[in-house]
């Protein structure tokens, strides 16, 4: 006969929580240690989750009693941790916690808005939020909670007792304020088809709750601190509401609320800098550097990276308003920048703040990084001033040749002076985009009378070792000047044929008849040439 | 009821193709419109036999929203969870428009102690009918949800399912016996009370504001509001002089919170509601004793002292060290709770100042709590009735309409507190209140016998109750009194 196997279902449904506890707890502290999408996270927060439902498919309902650093079932603990730093059971039990339960049905995101409050309610900062109200907020329907009342007691020394305010006058009736009310107004009757709601108010009920979203709460509260700021007219209410100016801005760029925090930081700068007291510009000082936050960046970040569309305008003025001190962070922006509009905002934003003092943008700039170097001379041709240009100049040496290019072109562009000395300067440099560029300077800038320059560049030792097509892309620029003058470099550099090597005088006359014969294209020439310069090939 | 479709059972056609959010939207509208009808088939089963015309109108219409959520969904599953009702998870929201039916339902679902029910797409309108028939008969049963269980297997209703609610359970757990509604509301008052005082007196200098204990006060108050409001406005009888400002403050928390249920709002707008009424007078903190305990009339400068605690709240809020939207939201009804709609009141800005929702409701809910509480230099004291008669002349210039009205859904025509006078010539205090479909008809505890001498004081009456052979109402109110005709205090009839 076989042997009769006895199991003992307590003992296994006991082990069956301690390891769901374990999991629990390795999941919460995996919580603190990885960020929400790490791979060991997931994985503890699966195996947590699946231990969990399989469970509750049996049984319905697990109820957790918590006690000061353990977790009890069915009377026995199944978890226990005397470190008050590390234990799940200490930080549900400081804040009131006794009872903790998880129902069929809980899903993962539910459990992961668990270890979130579990997680947030640690914080050291945190004097708004425990355990509790971070769960409250999370309208969890499938864990539930049992709290006690007077819970911090046991923990926070009370305060020393302090004179109450025993107010009995009231500030609704005053001397000059509404009369107080008649008698007896209307019947029960009257009163009872008052109550009666029209549909006309339904809906307006309806628009009400639905109106009343944060985006009239930014403006909303920046005009109850300027007429406060208006109204109480001491320096103490400037510097005690900037704080609340600086939060304003915060909160308006976290909720995506842009254009609101650049118009109160734009007007807060405004009021604040009319007055001379030093307190009060210390407070100027906390709302610039509530705009320099990196939890700002980030947010902007978002919005650049992201479609920037209709809030182009809005990233442009908030960014505009901040201090040079965000000259580099704005800079950095430049990595996420998917679209022409976002650099355009950039370099909008940056030529506003650097607008006094261009020097400014070359020195927050990273040499080294040629996508931020080629925005600074995109902000420093918005500028367009001659202390700009200066600037842009300072860029010919640059290590990148794409800099040194556009160094060139926007010399010539902004009708610098010194456009033709620096394309000179540039004529034998190593890319040939950049020499290309430095003639076309020339020509430009010189017209005719750089005859003389082009044949000797021509002729040069240094043009004879260049290939084919690098000889023909520089002698287009040739096809910029009048005929006559097309022909007679043309006719010069023929005739000093003999001096240079076979292959190579063979090459420059062959590429120079190629530039003449293209009589036709001459009207076009421009545009390909343009075309082929944005392709960074010659 | 679909006419290709005699049986009334639900039809099985699903389209193939909808997405999340248009599938949440049919659910919530079709939801809302199913909460009503059941409701109303409830309460018209009373009245009614199962065969009535009114009464298969209403199965007929019921059905047909079954038949439009069953064409999503095979199962759909109404539940009952905090205060708040459920289809298929979709919490349906509660406003003015669906307020008396939502609350009906989750009323009966609550005493019942039914977490929730589960429809078949296989249900027809005769075990709709029979199924609210079972809800009734339970009524008063102390069997509860096991006897609605009982009776359903009795009546072979089998594409209904019923389930517990579970929270009982627990607490069991813990050997705790859940309190009492009103022991619960009165628990809050004080905790909320307590918590407002430690936080108004941690904003005086040197001190380190204490949010933490006001915000699970306030969320242990939207809770109670949620589960039962006439607890909660019962509270409101509470006046207690010598805490006057903090007593004031919940109190005007509790009412703004009942407004913004009302209206709507969601559970986290209205903790931040109550968060902001409850701060409304924080400023007064830094009002001189000598003016705000002042016996009599206070002169021009006092006033204008007194005045200044809004802008004084302002700046107080300011200093909060995150000062978060919750912080931002009662900075701006700290300044706006004493503009009128008609931008007449205090402070005076230099251009209009647009009022935010917020603002709207604790200036209602400040000025009747200012009406009704008793002080030293008011020549009366007003009855909550009369608090509210001035409220709604002032609809409309001062006070938003829509508003006033929400509150007086909340209050009945004769609110909690208020001493009436009825058709029998006995006098009375109204303890409790089922405002939603009778407002003028409340739950009145008899004080003084018709010839004036005291009576004993265990008669409770409801006003709602029919002779049942005339039809006729047995008690109606014919006046209100103040509490000072018949010498008494309120708070001693509604307070557990």
């Amino acid at each position: 006969m076989p042997e009769t196997v006895v199991v003992d279902v307590d003992a296994l449904i006991d082990k069956q929580v301690r390891d769901i506890a374990s999991l629990f707890s390795k999941a919460a502290k995996n919580y603190q240690v990885y960020l929400p999408n790490n791979r060991m996270f997931l994985a503890s927060l699966t195996e947590f989750a699946g231990a969990l439902q399989k469970f509750l498919y049996d049984h319905e309902t697990l109820s957790l009693v918590v006690a000061e650093f353990e977790l009890h079932y069915g009377g026995k603990p199944v978890y226990e941790n005397p470190d008050k730093h590390q234990s799940l059971a200490f930080r549900m039990y400081r804040d009131g916690v006794r009872l903790l339960s998880f129902h069929k049905g809980v899903s993962t995101k539910e459990l992961l808005d668990l270890l979130e409050a579990l997680s947030k309610c640690m914080e050291i900062d945190n004097l708004e939020e425990d355990f509790v109200t971070l769960l409250w907020e999370k309208d969890l329907k499938r864990i539930t909670y049992y709290e006690i009342e007077d819970y911090e007691e046991e923990f926070e020394p009370r305060r020393p007792e302090e004179q109450a305010v025993t107010g009995i006058q009231d500030d609704v009736f005053g001397p000059d304020a509404e009369s107080m009310p008649p008698e007896q107004l209307q019947d029960i009757e009257e009163m009872k088809n008052m109550l009666k709601f029209t549909t006309d108010e339904l809906d307006q009920a309806k628009q009400m709750v639905e109106s009343d979203d944060d985006d009239l709460l930014i403006l909303r509260a920046w005009q109850v601190i300027q007429s406060t700021i208006d109204l109480k007219k001491s320096p103490e209410a400037f510097m005690d509401l900037s704080n609340a100016v600086a939060h304003l801005i915060d909160m308006a760029v976290q909720k995506d609320r842009i254009g609101d925090a650049a118009t109160v930081m734009k007007e807060a700068k405004l009021i604040y800098s009319k007055h001379e007291s030093p307190e009060i510009r210390a407070s100027l000082g906390r709302i610039i550097d509530a705009g320099h936050s990196d939890k700002n960046f980030m947010q902007i970040a978002e919005v650049i990276s992201s479609n920037l569309g209709m809030k182009g305008d809005e990233v442009l003025r908030y960014l505009s308003e901040l201090s040079p001190r965000a000259i580099k962070p704005i800079l950095g922006l430049i990595s996420v920048c998917k679209h022409k509009m976002s650099r355009q905002v950039i370099a909008g934003a940056l030529a506003s703040i650097t607008a006094a003092d261009p020097a400014l943008i070359l020195q927050n700039a990273n040499s080294s990084a040629p996508l931020e170097t080629e925005m600074c001379l995109d902000v420093l041709e918005a500028i367009g001033s001659e202390q700009a240009t200066r600037e842009i100049l300072k860029l010919k040496n640059h290590s990148s040749s794409k800099v040194r290019a556009r160094v060139v072109s926007l010399a010539a562009k902004m009708g610098d002076s010194h456009a033709a000395d620096i394309a000179r300067s540039l004529i034998d440099d190593e890319d040939p985009l950049v020499r290309r560029r430095a003639l076309v300077t020339i020509v430009d800038v010189e017209g005719e009378e750089c005859e003389e320059f082009l044949t000797e560049v021509f002729t040069s030792k240094q043009f004879a070792m260049l290939s084919h097509d690098q000889k023909k892309g520089m002698l287009l620029v040739i096809k910029r000047l009048p005929s006559e003058v097309q022909e007679r470099i043309a006719s010069s550099v023929l005739a000093m044929g003999g001096i240079f090597q076979r292959k190579s005088t063979q090459d420059t006359k062959k590429a120079l008849t190629e530039v003449l014969n293209m009589r036709a294209e001459s009207e076009a020439a421009p545009r390909t040439w343009r075309r082929r310069r944005d392709s960074g090939s010659e | 009821m679909d006419p290709n479709n005699d049986a009334g059972t639900i039809t099985r056609e699903r389209p193939e193709h909808r997405d999340q959010s248009e599938d949440m939207s049919v659910i919530l509208k079709t939801g809302n419109a199913m909460i009503s009808q059941m409701a109303a088939m409830e309460k018209l089963l009373r009245i009614y036999n199962a065969d009535n015309d009114t009464v298969r109108q209403a199965a007929d219409a019921l059905t047909s929203s079954l038949n439009a959520l069953a064409a999503e969904h095979p199962e759909i599953e109404v539940r009952f969870w905090r205060d708040c009702i459920y289809v298929n998870d979709e919490r349906l929201r509660c406003d003015i428009s669906n307020f008396s039916s939502y609350k009906h339902l989750l009323k009966r679902a609550m005493d019942l102690e039914i977490e929730k029910f589960l429809i078949n797409e296989n249900v027809d309108t005769k075990e709709l009918v029979e199924f609210f028939q079972v809800l009734n008969r339970a009524e008063g049963d102390e069997a509860g949800v096991n006897g609605v269980i009982e009776g359903m297997e009795e009546a072979g209703i089998k594409n209904i399912v019923v389930s517990p609610a579970s929270e009982t359970q627990e607490l069991e757990v813990l050997g705790i016996k859940p309190p009492s509604k009103r022991e619960r509301a009165k628990k809050v008052f004080y905790s909320t009370l307590r918590a407002a005082k430690a936080a108004m007196l941690s904003q005086r200098p040197g001190g380190v504001p204490n949010v933490r204990k006001a915000k699970r006060a306030v969320q242990a108050t939207v809770d109670v509001l949620l589960d039962d409001e006439a607890s909660l406005m019962a509270m409101s009888a509470i006046k207690d002089h010598d805490e006057y400002t903090f007593t004031h403050s919940v109190n005007v928390c509790m009412f703004s919170l009942a407004i913004g249920h009302r209206v709507g709002l969601s559970r986290t707008q209205l903790a931040e509601l109550g968060i902001a009424a409850l701060f409304h007078d924080i400023g007064k903190v830094s009002v001189p004793a000598s003016v705000l305990n002042k016996v009599g009339m206070l002169d021009v400068d006092e006033w204008k002292t007194l005045r200044n605690h809004t802008l004084t709240g302002v700046q107080l809020l300011s200093k909060m060290p995150r000062c978060n939207q919750q912080v931002i939201r009662s900075l701006v009804v700290a300044f706006q709770h004493h503009i009128n709609m008609d931008q007449t009141g205090y402070p005076s800005a230099e251009d209009e100042v647009p009022l935010d929702l917020y603002s709207k409701i604790v200036r209602i809910s400040d000025t009747f709590d200012a009406m009704t509480t008793e002080r030293p230099y008011m020549n009366k004291v007003h009855s909550p009735h009369e608090a509210l008669q001035y409220l709604l002349s002032q609809a409309g210039t001062k006070f938003d309409p829509v508003l006033v009205k929400a509150f007086a859904a909340a209050l009945g025509i004769f609110p909690m507190g208020t001493v009436v006078r009825l058709n029998t010539g006995e006098a009375g205090i109204v303890v409790k209140h089922d405002a939603n479909d009778e407002p003028d008809r409340p739950v009145v505890k008899i004080i003084k016998n018709p010839d004036g001498t005291q009576a004993p004081g265990d008669k409770i009456v409801d006003l709602t109750q029919k002779d049942p052979d005339s039809g006729e109402y047995l008690y109606s109110v014919v006046e209100a009194l103040s509490c000072k005709d018949v010498g008494e205090n309120p708070r001693y009839h509604l307070l557990p």
